[in-house]
């Protein structure tokens, strides 16, 4: 489904706020993946659609940390950018394609963070220069780069997917279907289980992880068998 | 509006203006706003969650706060903040989120932002209410008895969280088809919880090539299926 115009500013719209969420604007988590991805194929009328991303992309960044001002991928903007392209690109393919792009999204992120904290350090100084303090305008400024970058990826991706959709004919798109979308998934699933085990256990001491990890492993295992069979 | 929900509600903006050189120093100035006393000399950086103890230091005290005492309030609020909240907290909502994936997108996604926002936003309240009331406020809630205490539990939540993830997500391979691979990798997970209790290097390498194993025939499994 194509969104009307008051859809795509909807959608750039949620796709500048996740950006900035991630560390300007407030931190209330819009920006991690399966969030981002599962709103912003919501907008576009296919929330199963960006959630399959989203969860992918959940798996594989579940763990890092922004630990003492490490600048870490733009998750929120690339899940976004992720969800269009699923949404707009069917298939197999398309979330290979989908995938790669929040993949690329996420690495030009980082050199791009780089330069807004850069700006912001010399807004702070003109600002203690002017008016001898920081003023709202630099907060508003800071606020604004990340926001801006996020729209900008939603509005990029946009295009290319829209291009895309229309020059590669559907049955291309489609092409590996079920068993592309079930290794993409399986993959990240075995990655994301171990990496959340693994971050786990670098904060709980041994004996403590292997008894709580252990239940934890016993209770998911049993209750997700007993909920799907309910259901 | 109280100072207290203003050092809040200004706080979300903390790392606003996050840079290099001064790190969260130029938002700590802004969130208290004009006439605050933050020294411009050294950078300031904590966990943005925890960082209304130093914010509501500075805001509250006449002489202003100490570079040194501010540094190492720092530090100590860096060391428990990254533990409790990136370690723990965000650890538990995402595996409850991809634990939760099955049921669906809004479910999975609902939980993650109602795991983590409340008790987040509980701790930010608690930091700037403790951070006004002054240091000796701040070194009793800094204590071992007090704020510390939560760190081993969010640890052990955390690992039982990731285990509900990891269980919920062989159990989702196993209903889709998976197969004898599930039960080889859920089998070799268990070894290998054994081997790192035991510490004994022959069980983990073990346990890790059965775990290649079962991986490799669950991927041949998905690819042929």
């Amino acid at each position: 489904m194509t969104p009307g115009p008051g859809g795509w500013l909807l959608l750039l719209f949620w796709s500048g706020l996740c950006s900035a969420d991630q560390r300007a604007l407030g931190g209330r988590q819009l920006h991690q993946p399966i969030v981002a991805a599962t709103v912003a194929g919501l907008i576009l009328g296919d929330p199963a659609r960006g959630f399959l991303v989203g969860l992918w992309l959940q798996l594989v960044w579940a763990t890092p940390m922004p630990v003492g001002g490490v600048i870490l991928p733009d998750t929120g903007a690339a899940a976004c950018a992720g969800a269009i392209t699923a949404v707009f690109l069917p298939g197999g393919v398309g979330l290979l394609a989908a995938i790669a792009v929040a993949l690329v999204w996420a690495a030009a992120s980082v050199p791009w963070e780089r330069s807004l904290r850069e700006r912001n350090a010399a807004r702070e100084e003109a600002d203690l220069a002017r008016i001898g303090r920081v003023g709202s305008r630099a907060i508003l400024h800071g606020a604004a780069g990340p926001f801006g970058r996020g729209l900008l990826a939603a509005a990029a991706t946009g295009a290319f997917a829209g291009f895309g959709s229309a020059l590669i004919p559907e049955e291309r798109l489609a092409w590996g279907g079920a068993a592309i979308e079930g290794s993409l998934m399986g993959g990240a699933a075995v990655f994301g289980a171990a990496a959340l085990l693994a971050r786990a256990r670098a904060g709980t001491p041994a004996s403590s992880f292997a008894s709580w990890g252990g239940a934890g492993i016993a209770c998911g295992l049993l209750g997700r068998i007993l909920l799907e069979w309910w259901r | 509006m109280s100072r207290r929900m203003r050092l809040l509600l200004r706080g979300l903006l903390l790392e606003a203006s996050f840079n290099p050189r001064g790190m969260q120093r130029g938002g700590v100035e802004w969130v208290i706003g004009p006439g605050s006393k933050v020294d411009r000399a050294s950078p300031f950086n904590a966990n943005p969650v925890l960082a209304g103890y130093a914010i509501g230091w500075i805001a509250s005290s006449k002489e202003g706060a100490s570079a040194s005492h501010l540094g190492a309030l720092a530090s100590a609020l860096g060391g428990i903040g990254d533990r409790l909240v990136w370690g723990g907290l965000r650890l538990i909502a995402s595996a409850i989120a991809v634990a939760l994936s099955f049921l669906g997108p809004f479910p999975a996604a609902l939980a993650y932002l109602l795991v983590y926002n409340p008790p987040e936003l509980a701790l930010r309240w608690r930091s700037a209410s403790v951070g006004l009331e002054g240091i000796e406020a701040i070194r009793a809630d800094l204590s071992l008895e007090g704020l510390p205490r939560l760190v081993p539990l969010a640890g052990r939540l955390g690992a039982m969280a990731a285990g509900v993830a990891a269980g919920s997500l062989f159990a989702g391979g196993w209903l889709r088809g998976a197969g004898a691979g599930l039960w080889v990798a859920a089998a070799t997970a268990i070894v290998l919880f054994a081997a790192m209790r035991r510490r004994e290097p022959a069980m983990g390498w073990a346990a890790g090539i059965a775990l290649l194993l079962g991986l490799a025939w669950m991927a041949l499994r998905w690819i042929a299926g």
